[in-house]
C-alpha cells in the first residue's frame, strides 16, 4: 500500500469534497508490559464522500472500530493525516476542535452505555446543545423534544432514565442527541448488533431516513456483510488493519476482487439451495491471525485458497483495477479471481 | 416497551405532557416515606443538630458550674442524668457536649472531603505520572497509623478541638481519594463520557458531569461512616488532652473524664456514650439510605 496510488492527492478544500480524507493511517498501540506493539490500523487511505454511506466491514480485531474511532476525533493517527472537511486534524488547536468536533459525531454500538445512567433522557439530549452556545435553554428544550419526535419517541419520554427504556428506544435517544449538532459525518460503530433483530430494520430505516432529510455521510461500521450492503453505496473490507478490497457496494457484493471478501460472502447464508447457488462455497481455515504478530506479505495469506510463493514475501499493492474498485491482492484481474484449481468444493 | 413510534398516541393539538421533575420536597417527601428507618435517623440527626445549635436554650445548667456538694450523683429531679465528679450536671454537659461533637465531626469530615475528593477526581481523570505522583502520596499516608498521624498533625497546628479535627480531616482525606481515584479510573473509560468529548464537553464538564455523580455513591456513604469515626476520633484525641480543653465540654472529654471513675460511678459513660453511639448509627443509616434514593435505577 506503499504504492503512490495509493495517496491520491487531496480533493478538499472545496464544498463538495469529501468530508474526511484518510491518508496513510497507522494506528498502533503499546501491549501493557510495553514490549510489544499492536497495529490496529496499518497504512490505509480513504475519503468519505459528502452524503454518502461508506460501510466498513471485518472481523473483530480488524482494526474497523480504530478507525471509526479516528473518525470521530477520539483517537489520534500514530502515523498519516486526517483532514476534516480539508482541515487537518494535527492543525487544529483544542479550542478549535471542540468547537469543530461537532460536525462529527458518533453512535456506539451500546445504547445503554452511550446514556449517562444518571441524566435524564432530556439533560442528555440537551448535554450536546450547551456546548453550542446561543441559545436559551427554553429554546434548547424545545430542539431536544422535536428532535425526540424526530426519532419516533414520545415526549414524555424525556423525563425518564436510561434503565427505563428499551434498548432500541435508547439507541433513538443516541441519535436525537447529535441531531441539533447538524452533522456532517457520523460514525455508526455496530449500531445495531446491539439490538434485537426485530428492532434492527427499524433503526437502520431510521439512520437511511436522516440522511436523506439531513443529507449526513455515514462511516457504516459492522461484522454483518448483510446490513452493510443494504445501507452502504461503497464498502471497504478490513483484515488485520488493512484495507483489502474498496468499491461500490454493487461491485463489491457481485464482483468481488479479493479472496477475502469472496470468502465473507460465502459465508453469508443464502436463501437458495445449494445446486443453484452460482457462488462455490469457501470456508475459511483458523482464525484470524494475531494483530501483535501479523504475517509477513500478504496478511491473508495464512488463510487464502489462492496463496502463492509471492503472497507470503510480498505486500500486495493498493490498485484501483476496475473504475472507483480498489484492492489489494496479487492474483486478482479486473475481471476478477483466478479459479481455484483445487480447494472449491461447490 | 413499545419500540415503535407511538405518534398515535400524541395527536397534534394536545398539549404536551408537561416536562418537569418534581420539586425537591416533593422528591425529599417520598423518599422519607419510602424508607421510614431514614426518616427515624434523619429525625435523630435534627434533634441531635438543634440541641447543638440551642444548647444555650435547651441546658438547664451552665456547663462548667461546679458544684461540690453534689459530685457523682444518680439521675434525679434536679439532675436529668446525675452530676459527673465535679458536680456538674450530666444533661447540660451532654447537650453543650453535641455542640462540641457535631462540630468536631462535620469539620473533620468536610475538610476529608473537601480534600480528598478534588485530589482522587484528578488523579484517577488524568492518569500517567499525576496519578502516579498523588498515589504514592496517598499511599504514605495510609501507612500511618491514623491516630499517631492526627496526633502528629495536631503538633504541628497546635492543640484545640478546631486544629484537632483539621487533623483528623487530613488523616481521612486519603481514604475518601483513593475511593474517589478508583471510580474515576473506570468512569473515565465509560462510552458516554466518550460521547460527551465529541460533543465538544471540557475535562471539568466531564469530570462534574459525568464523573463526579456517578463516583459519589460509595462516597456517601464513606462519608457517614467518617461521620462516626470522627465522633470517635474526636472521643480519643479529648481524651488525650488534643483537643476539647476543660472545661468545656465534648462527648468524648466526658467519656474520658468518666472512664476515672469508672469503679465509683459506672452509669457517668453511659449518656456521652450513648449519644455517641445512637448520632453514628443515624448517620450511617441516612448515608445508606441517601445513596439508594440517589441512584436512579434502584427506583421503580
Amino acid at each position: 500500500m506503499t504504492n503512490s496510488t495509493a495517496t491520491p492527492p487531496l480533493a478538499s478544500g472545496t464544498a463538495d469534497g469529501p468530508v474526511a480524507e484518510v491518508r496513510d493511517l497507522s494506528i498502533r498501540f503499546r501491549t501493557l508490559d510495553g514490549t510489544g506493539e499492536l497495529r490496529a490500523v496499518d497504512d490505509v487511505s480513504f475519503d468519505i464522500r459528502r452524503g454518502e454511506t461508506f460501510g466498513i466491514i471485518g472481523e473483530s480485531g480488524s482494526g474497523k472500530s480504530t478507525i471509526g474511532r479516528v473518525l470521530a476525533g477520539l483517537l489520534d493517527p500514530s502515523d498519516g493525516t486526517v483532514h476534516f472537511d480539508g482541515h487537518d486534524r494535527a492543525d487544529f488547536s483544542r479550542r478549535e476542535w471542540r468547537q469543530a468536533r461537532r460536525a462529527y459525531q458518533m453512535v456506539f454500538q451500546d445504547p445503554s452505555a452511550a446514556l449517562n445512567p444518571r441524566m435524564t433522557i432530556l439533560d442528555s439530549l440537551l448535554e450536546p446543545m450547551r456546548f453550542m452556545g446561543g441559545m436559551d435553554r427554553a429554546e434548547m428544550r424545545q430542539r431536544a423534544l422535536d428532535a425526540l419526535e424526530r426519532v419516533g419517541l414520545r415526549h414524555d419520554m424525556a423525563l425518564r432514565y436510561p434503565h427505563e427504556l428499551s434498548g432500541g428506544q435508547k439507541q433513538r435517544v443516541n441519535i436525537a442527541r447529535i441531531l441539533p449538532l447538524n452533522p456532517k459525518l457520523v460514525v455508526c460503530d455496530e449500531v445495531v448488533a446491539a439490538l434485537d433483530v426485530s428492532i434492527r430494520g427499524e433503526i437502520l430505516n431510521l439512520f437511511v431516513e436522516l440522511q436523506r432529510d439531513f443529507g449526513l455521510a455515514y462511516a457504516f461500521i459492522a461484522h454483518d456483510i448483510a446490513i452493510v450492503a443494504q445501507i452502504s453505496d461503497r464498502i471497504a473490507v478490513t483484515y488485520l488493519g488493512k484495507f483489502m478490497e474498496l468499491g461500490r457496494t454493487d461491485d463489491v457484493i457481485d464482483r468481488p476482487l479479493h479472496p477475502y471478501t469472496v470468502a465473507l460472502l460465502s459465508a453469508e447464508p443464502q436463501p437458495l439451495p445449494a445446486h443453484l447457488r452460482d457462488r462455490t462455497q469457501l470456508r475459511l481455515e483458523g482464525d484470524i491471525p494475531s494483530p501483535l504478530d501479523p504475517p509477513s506479505g500478504c496478511r491473508f495469506h495464512t488463510r487464502c485458497p489462492w496463496a502463492t510463493e509471492i503472497c507470503k514475501h510480498e505486500s500486495p499493492a493498493w490498485r484501483e483495477l476496475r473504475p472507483d474498485h480498489f484492492t489489494a491482492c496479487h492474483h486478482a484481474t479486473p475481471d476478477g479471481l483466478p479459479p481455484l484449481e483445487i480447494g472449491s468444493d461447490g | 416497551m413499545n419500540d415503535t413510534a407511538p405518534s398515535q398516541s400524541q395527536p397534534t393539538g394536545v398539549i404536551a405532557p408537561r416536562i418537569d421533575r418534581p420539586g425537591f420536597f416533593t422528591r425529599l417527601l417520598h423518599w422519607l416515606i419510602d424508607d421510614p428507618i431514614a426518616a427515624i435517623g434523619l429525625a435523630v440527626l435534627i434533634v441531635i443538630f438543634s440541641c447543638a445549635i440551642f444548647a444555650d436554650q435547651i441546658a438547664p445548667y451552665d456547663p462548667t458550674l461546679q458544684d461540690y456538694a453534689a459530685m457523682l450523683e444518680p439521675p434525679s429531679s434536679a439532675h436529668l442524668l446525675g452530676t459527673d465528679d465535679l458536680g456538674r450536671d450530666v444533661f447540660s454537659r451532654l447537650i453543650h457536649g453535641a455542640t462540641a461533637s457535631v462540630y468536631a465531626a462535620v469539620l473533620a469530615v468536610g475538610v476529608a472531603t473537601a480534600l480528598g475528593v478534588p485530589v482522587g477526581l484528578i488523579a484517577g481523570y488524568t492518569g500517567g505520572w499525576v496519578d502516579e505522583v498523588i498515589s504514592r502520596i496517598l499511599d504514605t499516608f495510609l501507612s500511618f497509623p491514623a491516630i499517631v498521624l492526627a496526633i502528629a498533625v495536631t503538633g504541628v497546628l497546635g492543640i484545640g478541638l478546631t486544629n484537632a479535627m483539621l487533623s483528623v480531616g487530613i488523616v481521612f482525606a486519603p481514604q475518601l481519594a483513593r475511593l474517589v481515584r478508583a471510580r474515576a479510573l473506570v468512569l473515565k473509560q465509560e462510552l458516554y463520557v466518550e460521547a460527551s468529548q465529541c460533543f465538544g464537553a471540557s475535562s471539568g464538564w466531564i469530570l462534574l458531569r459525568h464523573i463526579l455523580p456517578n463516583a459519589i455513591q460509595p462516597v456517601l456513604v464513606q462519608i457517614t461512616l467518617l461521620m462516626a469515626v470522627a465522633l470517635l476520633a474526636e472521643a480519643s484525641l479529648s481524651f488525650l488532652g488534643l483537643g476539647m480543653q476543660p472545661p468545656d465540654p465534648s462527648w468524648g472529654s466526658m467519656i474520658a473524664r468518666a472512664y476515672i471513675y469508672a469503679q465509683i460511678s459506672p452509669a457517668q459513660m453511659y449518656a456521652p456514650g450513648i449519644a455517641i453511639l445512637v448520632t453514628a448509627l443515624a448517620f450511617n443509616t441516612v448515608g445508606e439510605s441517601l445513596r439508594e434514593a440517589l441512584d436512579p435505577t434502584s427506583r421503580h
